[in-house]
């Protein structure tokens, strides 16, 4: 794996617990997105994987090292971008070049070059001066250009505007597709989440409750609709079955981890005998995910550190 | 390394503003400085002034830069930016630190040695570690500030946090000085040895440098971990209390080999003879230091001995100290003075004239060389350098309408002068011829009557002055100025200034009139018993040679030695019985021939009879004395009995001795006869009756007598001035003043210094024409 985490855990203050028993790996090649709420959990996962803030307990290692002892050595090898990290402000962008590429043996000048035309970004003008998304492909920049094995991203595209964003993505895909590069998401931006991850991990309240690659999720992933004659939702539904709503004529519903659609018909059917026209389809990342977060909201506290591996 | 030096190297681009304005602040001070040196004759004064605001300046553009410097790039928090980069804490510690020594310790210290170098005449400014080097201040503040901010940069997570952070840092720099507050009451002792610009506080580098380390080994302990644990922090906080408590304040006699004062600083020299001048022969000087303590601090032994000197011309003053000198012992080994330290220390000065005695000082040795020399009959040979001086002198009259100093600043008691009030005022003095002024001599002279009152240099405002307004040989001067008063009316007098019309201040120095290099032989001498010389007693007493080919003179030394060695205080029974059976031995080798030689050792002088130890009175020498004194020996004595005071019995049985009469009773003295013990003893209130007597009796002097007695031991309750039986009461028989306590307090100090002597009504009166009459 190119990143573990040992049950992570940290605490704040006691009784405020930000990750619990937080246990993953993330392969190397793959593009893992951690997604979660605000205050799930993700940022603080990164800083402790960065060495940033210290575990109480666990810990998170990158390339098998934990992060506590991570060297110049393994640090040439990781990139980090995040909204809220400080640049040296004072520095022009060609000095915040040159400033970085002694600390990187790896730095490639001509990948330099190009990531410069691409982001179009003025080499004398200086950090503090530069607008958000100048600034957060001046951080991408100090962040791919000595080609690091492990690149982790911290809410990267937060309040960009679209051509930005592209830029970025573009920048990224590239990246991507130049050899077998492990990156660390975490995101809002379904969208983006959609077009670079293969694997998708929802923290939420500082457990992982659902992991898994994106494909397979959705594949088993149904939204389920039907009228009945009593549309009332029965006790005793499947776990798996999120957010069940009666309307006037009908249910709605998302069923996850779908093996056969006819066994998931003929379960609909135990449970409301007279339903008729029933439909269901593959849901997008987008709904799923929200159904998710709403099954977990009506499930209240976090039901069990076990991710939901579908 | 590397990524030390390319942090390094960013660091300096980063605040390459910041430092480049500090650079030109610190080199255009030192120029400033320079330039006030090298014109202090033409100089307006006005210039001088700025000196302090703008060191005042500099430390506080100093202590923001070091706030914002070692702040930046702090170890912990989650947003730094150099911590998701590979260079190591310490890395990007280090580099603060070396630019923070660089900027903040060297390049001050650097500017300042240059200026000093190019423009303060050699001796005007301290360079080196001593008392009072302003080399030493800038390492004392320097050193203090880096170390304290760089504790507090230690463990901050944001800048913003920087100013609590250095208070507690400050607080736990200050912990020290509290655990001394707990621990023992002299707290008013540590407290200027830290923060003030006090004596002690030059004397100790150590302290600061200690503190330094401690607050550099805390920025680069915590650093070094790129997000400190909690532990990691405590040892942080917890290294340097325990660095800042144990080493520093570890108390001063402790860190001293301490021995019991056992024997004096004997040096002597005998037949000296020198080209050009005669120095006919050396006496020796005896001092009796308070103890043998190993001085880590100043680990050099003095040569000191008076020279008796012809063919000086008269009335000139004249100083001589060695230039070098070294030691021989009788084994053939020399111990070479170190010149450096020779030339480096004061010269005693001596006032001339034909046939004086010049107090030779400064020849010194390391202290751990010179032990194995310790009381063996040495040979010294040198150069001694005399040099002579003119004495010039100036009076300077203020100009009319103008006072010569303000209305006092300030009272002083100082503890060991319970006679006197000190008086600090300042004083501006613009024109003046050359001289030395370190040897300046300021005094008031009264113009109509000549009275004169000495004016000093106050040590504490020199110190803590700036450069400019001491050791300066030539130019504008402001002198603090202490005037000792004796008598509490002058006080007041002054306290409403100065009349113009009255006094004038006279100054006085003195001008280096050439010198001569005197190649210098003292014969073989007893060389005194040194620090670290850790012998038992009865040995340094047998190791004190009588034999050999000793001249007169060398035995005369030597008995004097052993009579030193043998009055220490001996503790315990058996050891004083061994200090005299050493004794014994050592006199027991004396024959008759020799009396006068231990005669004239006893009666050096420098053993005061009421210090004998019974091993001298009443043991060896006392026996050895009655053995060879004949009957008619005695009567050398007989103008010697303070002296030999332990021969008493013996001097009375031989009729020489007899009682002084019975001092006179107060009551039966004649007016004449009180008013003499008045003169001789004005100020002495051990005869308090004969006062009470001379008011009683209602002479005219009587009441400045007793209120100077009053002035001296001040109104409180004392057996002197109390409310019932005091001299105030006294007072009030012969004068108007009341007779309640407090109303006689007041009126005194409203009428004290304005009444006269009314014959007729035989009392003390306010003159005609007083409102107050």
């Amino acid at each position: 794996m190119s990143i573990q985490f040992q049950s992570l855990t940290k605490h704040y203050r006691a009784g405020d617990e930000a990750l619990s028993g937080l246990t993953f790996g993330i392969a190397p090649g793959s593009v893992f997105a951690l997604m979660g709420r605000n205050g799930a959990g993700k940022t603080t996962t990164i800083h402790l994987l960065l060495d940033l803030l210290l575990p109480t307990r666990g810990e998170a290692r990158i390339f098998g090292i934990p992060s506590s002892k991570l060297g110049p050595e393994h640090r040439q090898r990781i990139g980090y971008v995040s909204e809220n990290q400080r640049l040296p402000d004072w520095m022009r962008v060609g000095e915040f070049l040159r400033f970085l590429k002694p600390m990187y043996p790896s730095w490639d000048d001509v990948l330099t070059a190009r990531l410069l035309k691409l982001f179009a970004l003025p080499l004398h003008q200086r950090l503090d001066r530069l607008s958000r998304g100048q600034r957060m492909k001046a951080a991408f920049l100090g962040a791919l250009c000595y080609r690091p094995d492990v690149l982790i991203l911290d809410e990267p595209f937060s309040g960009l505007d679209s051509v930005m964003r592209q830029d970025l993505l573009d920048a990224l895909i590239e990246f991507l597709g130049e050899g077998e590069r492990t990156v660390l998401l975490s995101s809002h931006d379904l969208g983006e989440v959609e077009r670079l991850a293969d694997t998708i991990g929802v923290l939420n309240y500082g457990r992982l409750g659902l992991r898994g690659s994106i494909d397979d999720l959705l594949t088993g992933a149904r939204e389920v609709s039907f009228l009945t004659s009593h549309p009332q939702v029965p006790p005793g539904l499947p776990e798996n079955w999120w957010n069940p709503v009666a309307s006037a004529h009908g249910i709605t519903f998302m069923a996850a981890g779908v093996t056969e659609e006819a066994a998931l018909t003929e379960a609909i059917l135990a449970h409301w005998p007279g339903a008729e026209r029933l439909t269901m389809h593959a849901p997008g990342l987008s709904r799923f995910y929200i159904d998710y977060l709403r099954h977990t909201e009506t499930t209240a506290a976090p039901a069990s550190s076990t991710a939901h591996s579908l | 390394m590397k990524l030390l030096l390319h942090w390094l190297r960013w660091d300096l681009r980063r605040f390459r503003l910041l430092l480049f304005v500090w650079t030109l602040l610190v080199l255009g001070y030192a120029a400033f400085l320079g330039w006030l040196h090298q014109n202090i004759l033409t100089v307006d004064p006005a210039w001088m002034e700025w000196s302090q605001p703008i060191a005042l300046v500099l430390a506080v553009v100093e202590v923001i830069l070091l706030l914002h410097l070692l702040s930046t790039d702090p170890a912990l928090g989650t947003d730094p930016f150099w911590k998701t980069r590979p260079p190591r804490g310490f890395a990007v510690a280090g580099a603060k630190m070396v630019m923070v020594m660089g900027f903040f310790a060297v390049l001050p210290m650097a500017a300042w040695w240059t200026m000093t170098c190019w423009s303060v005449p050699p001796g005007a400014v301290t360079h080196g570690w001593g008392e009072t080097s302003w080399t030493l201040f800038l390492w004392w503040w320097h050193a203090f500030l880096i170390g304290t901010i760089s504790l507090g940069a230690s463990v901050i997570r944001h800048p913003r946090q920087i100013l609590l952070a250095v208070a507690a840092a400050f607080a736990l720099s200050l912990m020290p000085m509290l655990v001394a507050l707990i621990l023992k009451p002299a707290f008013l002792d540590v407290m200027p040895m830290v923060l003030d610009q006090a004596v002690k506080a030059f004397t100790q580098p150590v302290f600061a440098g200690w503190l330094l380390l401690a607050g550099c080994l805390c920025f680069w302990l915590a650093r070094t971990h790129r997000t400190p644990s909690p532990w990691w922090r405590l040892v942080v906080v917890l290294f340097p209390a325990v660095l800042l408590v144990v080493v520093p304040l570890k108390p001063e006699a402790k860190r001293k080999i301490l021995l019991q004062p056992e024997t004096p600083n004997v040096t002597a020299a005998s037949t000296i003879r020198v080209g050009g001048l005669q120095l006919r022969k050396g006496l020796p000087v005896y001092s009796l230091p308070k103890a043998f303590a190993m001085d880590e601090e100043y680990p050099w032994a003095e040569f000191e001995m008076q020279l008796q000197v012809t063919g000086l011309p008269d009335d000139l003053p004249a100083v001589a100290g060695w230039r070098t000198l070294k030691l021989t012992a009788p084994d053939g080994r020399v111990l070479q003075g170190n010149e450096a330290m020779m030339q480096a220390r004061t010269i005693r000065r001596m006032k001339g004239g034909t046939a004086n005695l010049l107090p030779v000082s400064g020849a010194i040795f390391d202290v751990r060389e010179v032990i194995p020399f310790s009381l063996l009959p040495c040979r010294a040979e040198g150069t001694l350098r005399v040099m002579l001086q003119r004495k010039e002198s100036v009076e300077w009259v203020p100009a009319a309408g103008s006072q010569l100093a303000a209305p006092m600043a300030q009272f002083e008691m100082p503890e060991d002068e319970f006679n006197g009030h000190l008086w600090q005022g300042v004083l501006r003095w613009t024109p003046m011829g050359p001289g030395e002024l370190g040897n300046i001599l300021i005094q008031l002279r009264k113009t109509g009557t000549g009275e004169r009152l000495p004016v000093s240099l106050n040590d504490r405002e020199i110190r803590t002055g700036f450069l400019l307004q001491r050791q300066q040989h030539k130019g504008h001067l402001r002198f603090p100025m202490g005037v000792d008063f004796r008598s509490y009316l002058r006080q007041r007098e002054f306290q409403k200034g100065f009349p113009v019309s009255d006094w004038a201040l006279e100054l006085s120095w003195q001008q280096p009139d050439g010198y001569v290099d005197i190649p210098v032989v003292v014969e073989p001498f007893i060389l005194p018993r040194q620090k670290g010389d850790a012998r038992p007693m009865p040995d340094l007493i047998r190791a004190v040679s009588l034999e050999g080919n000793a001249s007169t003179e060398q035995i005369r030394l030597r008995l004097t030695t052993l009579l030193m060695l043998a009055n220490q205080p001996a503790s315990g029974s058996a050891r004083e019985a061994a200090v005299e059976a050493a004794l014994e031995e050592k006199l027991g080798q004396l024959a008759a021939p020799q009396l006068p030689l231990l005669l004239e050792a006893a009666r050096s002088g420098l053993i005061p009879a009421h210090s004998y130890y019974p091993v001298l009175s009443d043991g060896p020498l006392k026996r050895r004395l009655l053995t060879l004194l004949q009957p008619s020996d005695l009567v050398v004595l007989e103008t010697e009995k303070e002296l030999f005071a332990f021969l008493e019995a013996e001097l009375r049985a031989a009729g020489l001795v007899t009682a002084e009469p019975e001092p006179k009773v107060p009551a039966a003295m004649s007016d004449a006869e009180l008013e003499d013990w008045d003169l001789q003893n004005r100020g002495r209130p051990e005869g308090i009756a004969m006062l009470q007597e001379a008011a009683r009796r209602g002479l005219p002097w009587a009441f400045k007598s007793i209120l100077h007695v009053i002035e001296i031991v001040g109104f409180e309750e004392t057996r002197f001035s109390n409310r019932s039986r005091g001299l105030l009461r006294l007072i009030s028989t012969i004068s108007d003043c009341p007779e309640d306590f407090v109303p006689a307090k007041i009126w005194l100090k409203e009428n004290g210094d304005q009444l006269v002597w009314d014959a007729t009504l035989k009392r003390w009166v306010l003159p005609p024409g007083n409102p107050d009459r």
